[in-house]
């Protein structure tokens, strides 16, 4: 047992070396890189050279400013709508059914300038509403400005925010309803109870919006907005090259940002208590049929709203002839056709750049989930934060930092420079999905009894069949979760793909859709590969839930998942 | 620490390579959109027993950098672009190989004013491009907007709001028409109506394709298109049409050998194909409509009644136009489009706006003072961000950071001075605004 216990010490330091050389190689150093590239000059001393020209330039500090208005008041004018709402099906008992609850979620995987197309194409002058209200005033969301970028990036993270806030109230809600019956006001437990009981999660839900939204490259090209940070830093590489110091300082700014954002909301989540399990014992009284009408209602607007947002995009990708009519003319089915036919090759793509971004997250989340559960208790907590904290690192810093260290490094067997093919995309979806990796990882090695092993090596199993008979099949449904939304992170991660893809053959799905939205023949083919895409995404999820029924409870274990940074067990 | 890196890489080449090039593979790096290049690929491949064509597809603004990037033998085979600028800088870098004792003797050299291939036979002349105004027919009828003729029309007051336009840094064929107009009108002239225009647009565009789209679903009115992305639109059936505007720019489209090809054999016989009968007839496509150099395919049944005429457009072509000039500051004319326009483009419509009010109220009750401050705030708004003998505008090795930090300091006094020259021109508005509502 104690030459086990050294035989297996002896060959941790695999897994740790290999997991240290990666976050040396594809984090630490081009992250440490561009922090002297922005703060040192050619000689590599510590100069303000480019930090006054950056203070000096009102353009970058009207770009710094308005992203973090525009990143705050989307997060804000989520929260607004999402807390009487939350309210709403709090007070009535409602729990949203499981496979609602899983949509909530659907914001991570779907890119939010889908709804910003849908929205042109819905409220632009060319048709549907648009010309109907022609008289009421402009509504094409491109000419709204920043509080255009605002109100889509809203819409489009309210779904998360309200599920982060109904999850984390839930449990209580049959307490409220038990104190309400002895007569405590509802306006009372409202501020009493719901409020801090849901602060945590809405802390959550509003912080991952600030950050994608921060770092949200095509939604503000798509609207024609470049007076924000990520847009100009993606102008000027794209003009100037990686090389440029001030990209870098963009950067570096916006992780500053999102670190800050990150540990202020993590603060509120961390004090929280979550219990996301509802509270058992007592009597379960049935909901009122007025009430749970109400609630049914309230799901059925907010299902009908978002249809009617992607209404625009479902009508692109069905019309045959439209132009500056509230309705196409002709509708063709040839879109799809055309989109399943052309584009095989990024789908194909991001199944290659996304499945190894995975399985490589899956690998280095269960090394780090192993380190963090070996460690010393008061490690454990600063570990767990810190990996957490990968979140606030945004696709557009981590391209720049990437295009900067791996410049002029040549692959050696093909001749091609490094950056002038795909390989980095994976490496940066993989250190953008590692906080989630890392957490679903732990809880797939909660899963795993220890008694199990043990067992089977003291019958004298081989460590080969202790792998595969009794670890892997314990573990099969954790890392399957792990690598679905590794896999689902990867696939919208369009602010680190626009400034890495190599070429136009290279691109994965969700910069084809980009790039389809705006050919010279319309936006067709470009919707349909979006509508097959969020097809797939939400047959995905569904099948997810069926499959996993029996015996776990995939919404609790994904619920876990999706919060980093609180504990999971 | 790279060797790690190098690691990795060999391990993801292990994986089915994506792009699997077997040798009889004729690789074109190109920038045109995906109806050209498959209706290409699917005759070349037809006609050739050898050899079968891909194509590497990219934005033209990065193709020079594509190709010397990539070491010799390892580049694509043929270049095939419609940005005579791009040709001038691969041919100055010896990026291409001479195409001596080549090509359809049916092509004349010279069409018009306009020289179809390269002097030096670096490249050849595979098709024309002719730059204009698109509209949509239904969005300006009702409307009542009239059909403009030139780009200075584009500046009046009653196309505000209604332009769309894209990036000269994001788009080859906004850069070639800014760069036309500031060729064509002269620099200060030229930077005037470009910032007018500008300023009349209802949003600038991240990219080309999405002007004619915008403009082919009616979204907005008209813009700059380059003429082959009007004219698929108008032949698929959509309400849109096509003008070359005064002073109309037509370039030709090239094609060209790459120096350090894979294969230089399977290059020849692609751009041969390009060139023969059969490949300038493709032009003639609804989804492509592209001017053939070929002047016998014109006689062909294939076209539309109302295709445009060769010898027409070629008449009325610019021969100021000097792709030299152009290449020497291209990166410049991207950065200052962005800084004076891109960037500051709701300030820009904002101003523009109230120029165009006071410029109205001055029309039914004229003052000569009020119309002084209305010109001197024209002349502030729509000045050259630089003057044309800049130095910065010289040709010199970029992409060093301290040329780069240099320009980011310019910049920086740029936006400065932008934000002054609008204040001050805001000021001179109110009082113009001002004193003729004092008059009764």
């Amino acid at each position: 047992m104690n030459q086990r216990h050294r035989q297996t010490a002896g060959k941790a330091w695999i897994p740790l070396a290999f997991l240290a050389a990666y976050l040396l190689a594809f984090f630490v150093l081009p992250v440490g890189k561009m922090l002297i590239a922005g703060f040192a000059n050619e000689e590599h001393q510590l100069a303000s050279g480019s930090i006054a020209i950056f203070l000096d330039n009102s353009l970058y500090i009207e770009s710094l400013l308005n992203s973090v208005m525009v990143a705050l008041g989307a997060s804000v004018l989520a929260a607004l709508a999402a807390v009487p709402i939350a309210v709403t099906l709090w007070r009535f008992r409602l729990q949203p059914p499981l496979i609602l609850e899983l949509f909530g979620f659907l914001p991570l995987f779907v890119p939010p300038f889908m709804l910003s197309l849908s929205l042109q194409s819905l409220l632009g002058r060319g048709g549907a509403l648009g010309m109907l209200l022609q008289t009421v005033g402009d509504l094409d969301p491109a000419l709204w400005g920043l509080p255009g970028m605002m109100v889509i990036e809203a819409i489009h993270y309210f779904p998360l925010v309200l599920m982060t806030l109904v999850l984390n109230t839930s449990a209580f809600a049959q307490q409220a309803h038990e104190a309400a019956r002895l007569g405590n006001s509802w306006s009372r437990l409202i501020t009493r109870v719901f409020l801090p009981l849901g602060f945590p999660g809405l802390a959550f839900g509003m912080a991952i919006t600030f950050l994608k939204t921060l770092d949200d490259l095509a939604t503000p090209l798509s609207l024609g907005i470049t007076n924000l940070i990520a847009p100009q830093a993606f102008f000027r590489v794209s003009t100037y090259g990686s090389q440029d110091p001030l990209s870098s300082l963009m950067a570096v700014a916006m992780i500053v940002i999102s670190i800050v954002v990150w540990i202020v909301s993590a603060g509120f989540v961390r004090h929280g208590a979550i219990d996301w399990n509802p509270a058992s014992g007592g009597r379960t009284p049935a909901i009122p049929p007025a009430h749970r009408r109400i609630g049914m209602l309230c799901l059925a607007g907010i299902s009908a709203f978002y249809i009617t947002c992607y209404s625009g995009m479902i009508l692109d990708s069905l019309a045959g002839i439209w132009s500056h009519t509230p309705l196409p003319e002709s509708y063709v089915l040839s879109h799809y056709a055309s989109a399943l036919e052309s584009e095989t090759g990024s789908f194909i793509n991001t199944l290659v750049y996304c499945g190894l971004a995975a399985i490589l997250d899956v690998v280095i989340g269960l090394a780090m989930a192993r380190a963090i559960e070996h460690s010393p208790p008061r490690w454990n907590k600063a570990l767990t934060w810190g990996a957490a904290a990968f979140l606030s690192v945004p696709g557009v810093a981590l391209a720049i930092a990437y295009l900067q260290f791996f410049q002029g490094t040549q692959l050696p067997l093909l001749g091609q420079p490094l950056d002038a093919t795909w390989f980095l995309l994976p490496m940066a979806f993989s250190v953008r999905g590692l906080p989630f990796a890392m957490r679903a990882c732990t809880f797939a090695l909660q899963s795993l009894p220890a008694p199990y092993v043990e067992a089977a090596s003291l019958s004298g199993a081989s460590r080969l069949s202790i792998g595969l008979r009794v670890i892997l099949p314990m573990m099969a449904f954790g890392l399957t979760v792990a690598f679905l939304i590794c896999f689902g992170i990867a696939a919208v991660d369009l602010s680190s793909a626009m400034l890495l893809v190599p070429s136009e053959t290279d691109a994965p799905v969700s910069y084809s859709i980009y790039l389809h939205m705006q050919t010279s023949t319309g936006r067709g083919t470009g919707s349909a590969l979006a509508i097959l895409t969020i097809g797939f995404v939400a047959l995905a999820m569904s099948a997810f839930v069926l499959a996993a029924r029996r015996g776990l409870n995939p919404a609790s274990s994904f619920r876990r998942i999706m919060f980093p940074g609180t504990p999971t067990r | 620490m790279r060797s790690l890196a190098c690691l990795f890489c060999a391990l993801a080449l292990a994986l089915p390579p994506l792009g699997g090039r077997a040798a009889e593979v004729v690789l074109v790096a190109s920038s045109f959109p995906k109806e050209i290049l498959t209706a290409y690929k699917k005759a070349f491949d037809e006609q050739s027993a050898e050899y079968h064509v891909e194509f590497v597809n990219f934005p033209g603004t990065n193709a020079i950098s594509y190709v010397r990037d990539r070491a010799p033998g390892s580049r694509p085979d043929v270049f095939w672009g419609s940005s005579p600028d791009t040709f001038s800088a691969l041919k100055r870098l010896r990026l291409l190989q001479p195409l001596d004792g080549f090509g359809n003797a049916e092509i004349p050299p010279v069409i018009g004013k306009l020289s179809i291939d390269d002097p030096e036979h670096f490249h050849r002349g595979q098709a024309l491009s002719g730059y204009g105004i698109m509209w949509n027919k239904r969005y300006l009828d009702v409307r009542g907007i009239p059909v403009p003729a030139a780009w200075s029309d584009l500046a009046r007051p009653e196309y505000f709001g209604h332009i769309v336009m894209s990036s000269a840094s994001r788009s080859s064929t906004t850069h070639l028409i800014v760069e036309s107009i500031l060729q064509g009108a002269g620099w200060d002239a030229g930077w005037a109506l470009i910032l007018q225009i500008a300023g009349n647009c209802a949003t600038i565009t991240e990219r080309s394709f999405d002007v004619p789209n915008s403009i082919t679903r009616g979204r907005f009115g008209l813009g700059p298109v380059v003429d082959f992305l009007a004219l698929s639109g108008k032949y698929s059936g959509f309400p849109v049409d096509f003008a070359y505007a005064w002073p109309s720019v037509i370039t030709p489209v090239g094609i060209g050998l790459i120096n350090g090809a894979r294969n230089p054999e399977g290059g020849k016989a692609f751009i041969a194909f390009t060139l023969s009968e059969a490949g300038q007839r493709l032009l003639l496509r609804p989804e492509i409509s592209r001017l053939p150099v070929l002047p016998k395919v014109y006689e062909t049944a294939d076209r539309p009644a109302d295709y445009p005429d060769l010898f027409d457009i070629t008449r009325s072509y610019l021969p100021a136009y000097a792709p030299e000039v152009s290449e020497s500051r291209y990166q410049m004319v991207g950065a200052l489009f962005d800084q004076s326009v891109t960037f500051r483009h709701s300030e820009l419509v904002a101003i523009t706006k109230t120029i165009h009010e006071v410029a109205k109220r001055l029309q039914s009750q004229p003052d000569a003072d009020a119309a002084a401050l209305l010109d001197k705030a024209r002349a502030l708004v729509y000045r050259a961000p630089i003057a044309e003998n800049d130095d910065l505008l010289a040709r010199k090795p970029l992409k060093t950071r301290e040329r780069i930090a240099a320009i980011a300091a310019r910049e920086a006094e740029w936006a400065r001075q932008t934000d002054r020259n609008l204040a001050a021109a805001r000021s001179w508005l109110a009082q113009a605004n001002d004193r003729l509502a004092r008059r009764p």
